[in-house]
């Protein structure tokens, strides 16, 4: 029932958020709050609902699992309307609305994760992307921000399209939207056309969490999208499409050997080429993009190897991702209130014009490349360790290579802030409320970098339940 | 007690960097101050050890999901480098003690407590954790505090150390897990997986593993041909960061392939014993006559490096108690040596404005002290009896000549000896001998304060090699007798 709870706060918070909205043209600040409060009330509710075992009107599970996606995003959502503080008058249409959209695609990526059919699977996703379009649109007089969102809104239709397509032909195949009917056509066997409908959603999937081939929109969506907006953009979907992967899979089909395998390939030209693409871009959006991409090829290895370590260690990835690699975006987005643009270049000599911004993005910077002591870098283990555990060494091999061009560019960008002598002159002024929000997420990385046990197990025992162990 | 040693120069790291002081007078005291405690805290373990095997044990539940776990102990292999670390980091401190950014002494003390950690760990997980660590401040402190080519010097030393601890990695996770059936569980216990090692001779991955290991290891040591990161990054570097490379840094190479090479493949080991010795060979040959042609004093004891690391090599490879005794005196004495030699040059170059040998003559004559110190390490260097280096060198070739494979080598790695004592010689008459050309002020006291421990240990580890032998038995000769007892 308090899953239930959730669901309804997160609908009619985001619609009392958009309706305050105009009310209050000149308040961001109590919106922000509010919404600050709804999320963090949300948080809280999905602590108390990892104990729940019950399935809401026959389509939504209310379990462990589902309370995890609801507590991650609303992290995401928390730290990301206390990002917008420093700039969230200068947005266009006002803040009110884009609050909402937080809620809301929050609320998308919860239903995703619990739905127990695939109709509510899709509609879960629907809401989290549409959520996501538009944020990636709020800065819409800027031409880059148009571009970007209609890339992103066109492939974004284009992919839903595919999954839509490829549940069709499930349904086509086993004659049902239920998992479980499915699951159980999938394990007498199940016909070829079911298997086509699973891989083309596989694809739609691939685009939704940015896997190469399916990545081309990534680059544009984050360039043009403000920092703030980037940040829920890189985490919140990659959360709900993360863990709902993991339940698609095994609440519906099993999950099937070619499917595993399918996703493993894609795992590998995503980090492989993640990377590569990175070492060359010089800003700083598109550089972090790329990387995403890298790093979600990271997360769908520990997906594909499966299993309860396979998909916890995915599971912590999301964790440690939300935290660094939103932080990344929230530095972008204080330097870029300072006046400073994100680029490289923009970036030189960062570190004697605001030392504190400077150390605290260098943390999650460090985070994302996989320095120890931080959380990516165990993130980054689990997954290496399932890769082990399944006996896949050259794809561990590859893996472990891979790290190392990270750790390249994500140095580039630190040798530009720390090394280089300072192109403009004078200390900056960051904002204090985005500079607060930096230090909470540089401990948060330090603290699950160093003391990962009970985030682990808490992650662990999500998905034992899932697999039903 | 050892995770003192580990944990408070990290907390004092952090104490500087909070801490507000412009001209860090108040940073470079208190850090001082710290390793100089910790100096006598590790000289007190060193002198409490019980005299064989693994002593001041701790351990703590960390990933227990994974089987790792917070467990550091030491044994006579790993004291004498933890002693070092802390030392150095006291001579390092002196010799920056012109600094005035308090970042830099933040690093100096976060790198002796990761390099503390990588000698004290005893589960796998957690020595690649203080392993990678490692890298970090030793990056800014080349890249911020360097030379000219500082920032390609950085960047190379990153990237090679990198590509070897990415590997080590999955070596590390493969141990683990191929070692499971075998343990029934999963654990990166390093004594607990020593149990599995003869399940893990029988693998057809044994091979891989070992090089995974290996790979990282030569890296850091450096062997020829894995050892082009060094020239750049310890001339590029400052002298603190110098003296931590060749001092400490490259130990963990040494370290790591007795520790893990041979305490977990030591089938492997004596199976590829003669691919290393070859690596040794010419690592001592080629590091010699490079070595003889440098143009640049900081590049020169550089190189000299590489050939006293080959030393270090051929001693492992010989898999002789004698030659591994070797590998750990000569590892520890170029320490010494090598931290004193870049000291010097250091504090030479910050008075000529030069590190060209042929800009400089006639130092002894101008500066009596600093060249006295100077004349005595490059005799260190070169392996004069009566100090250290000339023990570990010499039981290092001693123990390669005891084994089958690599007695052979000895007769060429006696060419490599000649060339670096020409070498050496060469310097000194270079450098230090002839006219006076200038007036340059000697060593300040300060200066003197940091040189005088290394001096000090130089000679009395080559007079008195009681003081380390023992130590150094009772963590080889458990080693050997596990090993033995496997092949």
């Amino acid at each position: 029932m308090i899953t239930l709870v959730v669901v309804l706060l997160l609908a009619f918070g985001g619609l009392g958020l958009a309706l305050a909205a105009p009310l209050l043209p000149r308040r961001s600040g109590v919106l922000a709050g509010a919404t600050m409060a709804l999320f963090a009330l949300v948080a809280l509710l999905s602590v108390v609902a990892y104990g729940e075992r019950a399935v809401l009107f026959g389509s939504l599970e209310a379990g462990p699992l589902t309370a995890l996606a609801a507590l991650l995003l609303a992290a995401a959502g928390f730290f990301v309307a206390w990002g917008n503080l420093a700039r969230s008058e200068e947005l266009w249409g006002g803040p009110g609305e884009f609050f909402a959209f937080l809620a809301w695609g929050a609320l998308g990526g919860v239903l995703l994760v619990g739905a127990r059919n695939l109709l509510l699977f899709f509609l879960g996703l629907e809401l989290s992307a549409y959520a996501t379009y538009v944020l990636a649109a709020y800065d819409r007089d800027r031409k880059e921000s148009a571009e970007g969102a209609m890339k992103y809104l066109v492939l974004g239709a284009l992919s839903s399209a595919l999954l839509l397509y490829g549940f069709a032909l499930v349904y086509a195949g086993t004659g049902s939207i239920e998992f479980e009917s499915i699951r159980a056509a999938f394990e007498k066997g199940a016909p070829l056309i079911a298997l086509v409908g699973l891989l083309l959603s596989l694809v739609g999937l691939g685009f939704k969490l940015a896997l190469v081939p399916f990545h081309a929109w990534v680059p544009d969506a984050y360039q043009g999208a403000r920092p703030v907006a980037a940040a829920f953009l890189a985490s919140a979907p990659k959360i709900a499409v993360g863990l709902g992967l993991a339940a698609l899979f095994v609440r519906a089909f099993g999950p099937p050997e070619v499917a595993g395998k399918a996703l493993l390939s894609l795992a590998l030209l995503s980090f492989v080429f993640g990377n590569l693409w990175a070492l060359a871009q010089t800003n700083l959006k598109r550089l972090l993009a790329y990387s995403t991409i890298a790093h979600m090829g990271y997360l769908a290895l520990g997906l594909a190897v499966g299993g309860t370590f396979g998909y916890a260690s995915a599971g912590f990835y999301l964790l440690a991702y939300l935290i660094a690699g939103g932080a990344a975006f929230f530095a972008l987005e204080a330097a870029e209130a300072a006046g400073v643009p994100s680029t490289i270049e923009g970036w030189k000599g960062l570190f004697r014009r605001a030392p504190g911004l400077s150390v605290l993005a260098a943390v999650a910077f460090l985070s994302l490349a996989g320095v120890p002591g931080l959380a990516g870098f165990l993130a980054k283990l689990y997954v290496f360790a399932a890769t082990a555990q399944a006996g896949l060494y050259p794809a561990l091999v590859l893996a472990v290579l891979t790290t190392v061009l990270g750790y390249y560019y994500y140095f580039r960008v630190l040798a530009a802030a720390f090394l280089e002598a300072p192109e403009g002159e004078g200390a900056l002024s960051v904002s204090p409320s985005l500079l607060s929000l930096l230090f909470v997420l540089a401990g948060l990385t330090v603290f699950f970098g160093v003391w990962p046990a009970g985030a682990f197990s808490g992650i662990q025992g999500a998905f034992r339940v899932l697999l039903g162990l | 007690m050892v995770s003192l040693l580990i944990f408070v120069p990290f907390l004092a790291a952090l104490v500087i960097a909070l801490y507000q002081d412009e001209e860090a007078a108040f940073a470079k005291r208190f850090a001082l101050g710290v390793s100089a405690v910790l100096t006598l805290l590790s000289l007190a373990l060193y002198f409490r050890y019980p005299g064989e095997g693994f002593a001041f044990e701790e351990r703590l539940s960390w990933m227990p999901f994974l089987g790792a776990g917070y467990h550091v102990a030491l044994d006579g292999i790993a004291l004498p480098f933890v002693v070092l670390t802390a030392l150095l980091t006291v001579v390092s401190v002196l010799a920056s003690w012109r600094k005035k950014d308090r970042a830099f002494f933040a690093l100096l003390l976060l790198l002796e407590g990761a390099l503390t950690g990588v000698f004290a760990a005893l589960d796998l997980l957690l020595f690649f954790v203080f392993f990678e660590i490692v890298l970090v401040p030793m990056y800014f402190v080349i890249a911020v505090w360097g030379y000219e080519e500082r920032r390609y010097a950085a960047v190379k030393f990153l990237l090679y150390s990198l590509v070897g601890s990415v590997l080590m990695l999955a070596a590390i996770l493969g141990t683990a897990y191929l070692a499971r059936p075998e343990l029934g569980k999963l654990t990166f216990d390093y004594l607990e997986l020593q149990k599995a090692a003869p399940y893990l001779a029988s693998l057809p991955a044994a091979a891989w593993l070992f090089w995974g290991f290996a790979l990282a290891f030569l890296i850091k040591l450096p062997s020829v041909p894995l050892h082009t990161w060094l020239p750049h990054a310890h001339t590029q570097a400052p002298t603190a960061g110098s003296i931590f490379l060749a001092g400490v840094l490259l130990k963990m190479g040494g370290y790591g392939l007795i520790r893990f090479n041979l305490g977990l493949f030591p089938g492997e080991l004596s199976r590829f014993s003669a691919v290393l010795g070859v690596l040794a060979l010419v690592s001592i040959v080629y590091g010699a006559y490079v070595t003889l042609a440098q143009r640049d004093l900081k590049r020169l004891i550089a190189n000299s490096s590489v050939n006293h690391m080959g030393y270090v090599l051929l001693g492992i490879a010989s898999m002789t108690a004698i030659g591994l005794h070797g590998a750990v005196y000569q590892m520890v004495a170029h320490g010494l040596i090598t931290g004193l030699l870049f000291l010097m040059v250091g504090l030479l170059s910050e008075r000529t404005h030069t590190r060209e040998i042929g800009a400089m003559r006639g130092i002894y004559a101008s500066m009596p002290v600093l060249g006295g110190i100077f004349w005595l390490a490059l005799l260190g260097g070169l392996g004069l009896p009566g100090l250290a280096g000339f023990l570990g060198e010499f039981q290092s070739l001693w123990g390669a000549f005891l084994s089958e494979t690599t007695r052979w080598m000895v007769w060429f790695a006696l060419l490599g000896l000649l060339v670096l004592v020409g070498a050496m010689l060469w310097t000194v008459q270079r450098v230090l001998l002839g006219e006076k050309e200038k007036d340059y002020p000697d060593l300040e006291p300060i200066e003197l304060a940091a040189a005088a421990p290394l001096v000090v240990l130089a000679v009395v580890l080559g007079l008195v090699p009681a003081l380390l032998t023992p130590w150094i038995d009772g963590g080889i000769q458990p080693l050997l007798a596990f090993v033995r007892g496997l092949l």
